[in-house]
C-alpha cells in the first residue's frame, strides 16, 4: 500500500492531459486518479471519490469486475469489459471497459488501468461471446462441458480440448463441421444437420440430448446447445456448448434405487407400478395408475404384505416368482384377476423386476396392466373358433352323410340299368322298370330328407317370439286329426292356457307335429295311443312334457343313438331316422335341449326344455 | 372252383341286395343266398344256425347303414360268436368317412375271420374276386 501511494504520488500529472476516458486504482482497488474525459462519463468529481474503494462505486458490477481486477493485476493485459449502462446508476451509456496492468519502471504490478471506450455491435457480440466462453470454462471445469465455435462464413470449427476428451479424441484433433457430426448415431446425426440448418436460415437456438459414439466406440448421450449469432442479418457463427451427460443419467438411475418415488416417470407411465420389499414383501409405495387400477386409497397398500391383496393363485405361485427374480433378476408375466374396491373383477398382467439399492434395500418394482378387454377378447376369439370348428366338423359329417346318400342311389341306379340292358325278357325288364322307379323315389326322399336338415342349420339365426303353446298345439292337432281318428287315438292337454314359450314359429311346429306322429306310429301293438302334454316351469327354462303309451325304447341299448340322423330302432316301414335327429338340432339352434326317458313295451315321455331367454 | 355252400347278405336296402345277389350268381356256384334287412335278424338267424348245430354262412356281405342294428354291432356281436372256422366278410359300403375305414382295420386286425372292405359299386370281376372262402 505505502509502495503504491508513493508512486501515485510523483507520476499522475499526464493523467489530466490525455483525451481519452481512463481510471487508474491501486492493487487495493482503491482509486487513484481520473481523466477529465472519465469524470465527465460517469458524472463524478476527482475530488469526491480519489482514495475511495473502486468497487464500492460500481457496486453492482462488483463481482464480475472484481476478478477481471484481478486477472489484471496478475499481468494479462487488454481484458475487455462490457459495462452495462442500465445496470449501473452513473452513466447512459454502454461501454467497454479495457483493463491493463499498471507498471512502474521496474515492472512491477501497482494498479490497474482502466479505458472506457465507447461500444460498437460488433464489439458487443465480441464480448458476449468471451463471456460466454469464460462461464462455460468456469462451468466445464465441474460438469465437463466443453464449448465450441463454428464459423459459418469459414466453415470453421474450433472447440475447447474438454470436447476432444467429450469424443474421445487426441488433442491435436482438427474438427470440422462435418466430422464432429459423423460421430452421432444415425438418427441424431438427422437431428443435428437439421438444428445447424434450421439455426442458420431462422436464427433459431436448440438444446438437445443425443447420442454419440466415441472414438472408442463407446455410445453416450450428449447435452448439445447451439446459439446462432447474427451480422447484419446474416448468420456468421454458431457458438455453443456440448456436454456428457450419460454420468448424470447414471446418477438418476443410482437415485432410483435408494430412493424409487425419485423416479420420474414412476407417475407418469400408462399403468400400474408398485414397489415391494424384496424381503419383507411389504408394498413401499404405489403410482397413481395403480391407485385408479385399485380403486382404494394409496393407505390401503402401503405397509402392507402384498399377498394381502392377490387371490390364492398368485400366493401359491410366490416361491417361484420369487425363485425367478433370483435368478433372472425379473419374473415372467403372470396374469390373475383382481377385485376391485368397486367389487368389479378385473384381469391383470404383472410383471415384476429386481431394484438393487445402494442402501442394501432389494426392492421389486411390479407393473399392472388392465387387460380385461383384452382377456375378454381372447375368450370370444377362442369360443368362436371351438364353435366354427364343431361347424366344421357338422359340415364334414354332412357331406359324408350326403355323398354316401347319393352314391348309395346312384349305384342302384347303375346297377339296375345295366341290368335291364342285358335282359331281354319282357316281363323281367318291367320288374326291373319298378324297381327303378322306386329307386328314384328313394333318391327324392332322401333329398327331401336332406333338405330338412339344411333348413334347421340355415335358420338358426332368425328370431325368437314368444309364442302361445296351446295355439302352436291346435294348429298340429288339426294336422293330425286323421292319424288320431284311424288309431283310435287321444290328446290329453294339462297346457295352461297361458303358457308361452320363445321360440322360432316353424321349429315349433316341426318339434309338435313331429313328437305327436312318432307317438302315434309307435304306438303299441295293443294299445289305443294316448299322448299327455304337460307344462313344468324352472328358472331358465319352461318344460314341455310330451308322454305317451307307445313302443317305448331301450334306453340302455340306444340311448346314446336316439338322436342320430338316419338311426331307426322300429321295423317300421316309413322310418326314415331324420325325425328326432332334426328335432334335436331345433332344440339346440333355440339354446333349449331335449330329454327322453322310456321303457320298451310301456312308453315314451319326451321333455322339451324351451330357453327363456 | 370250391362251391360255396351258403351266403349271407345283410342290407336294409332292397335294390343293392337284389343287385348283389344277381350279381353273385351269374358269377360264382353257391348251395344257397340268405339275405336280412339289418345286423339284428341276421345276428339272430346265425346265433339260431350255431345253438341247432346248423351250417353258418362261410360268406357275409355285410352293408354298414342300416336301422336297429347297424353293420359294426353286427360284426362286434358276431366276433364274440364262438366260430372256428374262418368267414370271410366283406363289408359293402358307399361311405367315404374315414372313420368307417379305421373301424375297419379296428375290426379286421383282432378278428380271425377275413373282413374286407369294399366300396360301392361293384361290379362282376369285383364280385368274383370277394365271393371266394376265406
Amino acid at each position: 500500500m505505502f509502495k503504491s501511494q508513493n508512486s501515485s504520488s510523483f507520476s499522475l500529472d499526464w493523467i489530466n492531459q490525455i483525451p481519452s476516458s481512463i481510471v487508474i486504482i491501486d492493487t487495493d482497488f482503491k482509486l487513484i486518479s481520473a481523466s477529465p474525459r472519465w469524470q465527465a462519463n460517469f458524472e463524478l468529481d476527482l475530488n469526491d471519490i480519489e482514495g475511495k474503494y473502486f468497487l464500492d462505486l460500481f457496486s453492482e458490477l462488483s463481482q464480475d469486475l472484481k476478478s477481471r481486477l484481478n486477472y489484471s493485476l496478475e499481468g494479462l493485459r487488454d481484458i475487455k469489459f462490457k459495462y452495462n449502462a442500465k445496470d449501473c446508476q452513473y452513466s447512459s451509456k454502454d461501454s467497454i471497459w479495457h483493463l491493463n496492468p499498471w507498471k512502474d519502471g521496474y515492472g512491477n504490478i501497482i494498479g490497474v488501468i482502466i479505458k472506457v471506450d465507447p461500444i460498437s455491435k460488433t464489439q458487443e457480440l465480441e464480448m458476449e461471446l468471451s463471456k460466454t466462453k469464460l462461464i462455460l470454462n468456469q462451468k466445464s471445469s465441474v460438469a465437463k462441458i466443453g464449448s465450441w465455435d463454428y464459423d459459418v462464413q469459414k466453415e470453421e470449427l474450433h472447440w475447447t480440448p474438454i470436447v476432444n476428451k467429450i469424443y474421445g479424441l487426441p488433442s491435436e484433433y482438427q474438427p470440422t463441421l462435418e466430422n464432429s457430426i459423423n460421430f452421432y448415431l444415425k438418427e441424431s446425426q438427422e437431428i443435428i444437420k437439421k438444428l445447424v440448418t434450421e439455426a442458420i436460415d431462422s436464427g433459431k437456438p436448440w438444446n438437445e440430448k443425443l447420442r454419440l459414439r466415441k472414438s472408442d466406440g463407446e455410445v453416450i448421450w450428449v447435452n448439445t446447445i447451439g446459439r446462432p449469432k447474427f451480422k447484419e442479418s446474416k448468420c456468421t457463427r454458431i457458438i455453443g456448448t456440448i456436454q456428457n451427460i450419460d454420468e448424470s443419467t447414471l446418477q438418476k438411475k443410482n437415485a432410483l434405487n435408494q430412493s424409487p418415488t425419485e423416479y420420474p416417470l414412476f407417475e407418469k407411465v400408462p399403468f400400474g407400478l408398485a414397489i415391494i420389499n424384496f424381503t419383507t414383501g411389504k408394498l413401499l409405495d404405489v403410482n397413481e395408475q395403480f391407485i385408479k387400477l385399485t380403486s382404494f386409497e394409496k393407505e390401503h397398500f402401503l405397509g402392507h404384505n402384498f399377498k394381502n391383496f392377490v387371490n390364492s393363485h398368485i400366493k401359491s405361485k410366490g416361491a417361484e416368482l420369487k425363485n425367478q427374480l433370483k435368478e433372472h433378476g425379473s419374473f415372467k408375466p403372470v396374469k390373475f384377476t383382481y377385485t376391485n374396491q368397486k367389487k368389479h373383477n378385473i384381469n391383470i398382467k404383472m410383471t415384476g423386476t429386481l431394484v438393487e439399492g445402494n442402501s442394501g434395500v432389494t426392492s421389486v418394482l411390479c407393473t399392472f396392466e388392465n387387460i380385461t378387454s383384452q382377456t375378454k377378447l381372447e375368450r370370444n376369439l377362442k369360443s368362436t373358433i371351438a364353435s366354427s370348428r364343431e361347424k366344421n366338423e357338422q359340415l364334414l359329417n354332412f357331406a359324408h352323410m350326403v355323398s354316401h346318400n347319393l352314391k348309395t342311389h346312384a349305384t342302384n341306379f347303375s346297377l339296375l340299368l345295366n341290368f335291364l340292358n342285358d335282359e331281354t325278357g319282357k316281363i323281367q325288364r318291367n320288374k326291373y322298370m319298378n324297381m327303378l322307379f322306386s329307386a328314384s323315389d328313394n333318391l327324392s326322399e332322401t333329398i327331401k330328407g336332406l333338405r330338412e336338415i339344411v333348413a334347421v342349420k340355415s335358420s338358426i339365426n332368425e328370431e325368437k317370439k314368444l309364442l302361445s303353446l296351446n295355439e302352436s298345439l291346435f294348429v298340429v292337432e288339426q294336422n293330425v286329426t286323421g292319424l288320431l281318428k284311424e288309431t283310435y287315438g287321444k290328446i290329453i292337454n294339462e297346457i295352461p292356457e297361458t303358457t308361452q314359450v320363445k321360440a322360432l314359429p316353424a321349429y315349433l311346429n316341426s318339434i309338435l307335429t313331429n313328437c305327436i306322429t312318432n307317438s302315434i306310429k309307435y304306438r303299441s301293438h295293443d294299445k289305443k295311443p294316448i299322448i299327455i302334454l304337460s307344462i313344468e316351469e324352472n328358472k331358465n327354462y319352461t318344460v314341455l312334457s310330451i308322454e305317451d303309451n307307445g313302443l317305448g325304447i331301450d334306453l340302455e341299448k340306444y340311448g346314446n343313438q336316439l338322436f342320430g340322423l338316419y338311426k331307426t330302432f322300429h321295423r317300421n316301414k316309413d322310418s326314415r331316422g331324420i325325425g328326432l335327429y332334426i328335432t334335436k338340432n331345433q332344440m339346440e339352434a333355440m339354446n333349449g335341449k331335449i330329454t327322453v326317458e322310456s321303457m320298451p313295451n310301456e312308453g315314451t315321455t319326451f321333455r322339451f326344455h324351451f330357453n327363456k331367454k | 372252383m370250391t362251391k360255396i355252400s351258403d351266403i349271407t347278405i345283410i342290407d336294409d336296402d332292397a335294390i343293392t341286395v337284389f343287385g348283389l345277389r344277381k350279381l353273385i350268381t351269374s358269377s360264382v356256384e353257391y348251395n344257397t343266398i340268405e339275405s336280412y334287412s339289418n345286423g339284428k335278424i341276421a345276428l339272430d338267424a346265425i346265433t339260431a344256425f350255431l345253438n341247432n348245430n346248423q351250417q353258418i354262412p362261410q360268406i357275409i356281405f355285410l352293408d354298414i347303414n342300416m336301422p336297429i342294428m347297424d353293420g359294426w354291432e353286427f360284426l362286434k356281436a358276431f366276433l364274440e360268436l364262438p366260430i372256428t372256422q374262418t368267414i370271410r366278410i366283406n363289408i359293402v359300403t358307399s361311405s367315404i368317412d374315414p372313420r368307417d375305414y379305421k373301424q375297419w382295420e379296428f375290426f379286421k386286425n383282432k378278428s380271425h375271420h377275413l373282413i374286407t372292405f369294399n366300396q360301392k359299386p361293384i361290379d362282376r370281376n369285383k364280385i368274383t374276386e370277394i365271393t371266394q372262402l376265406a
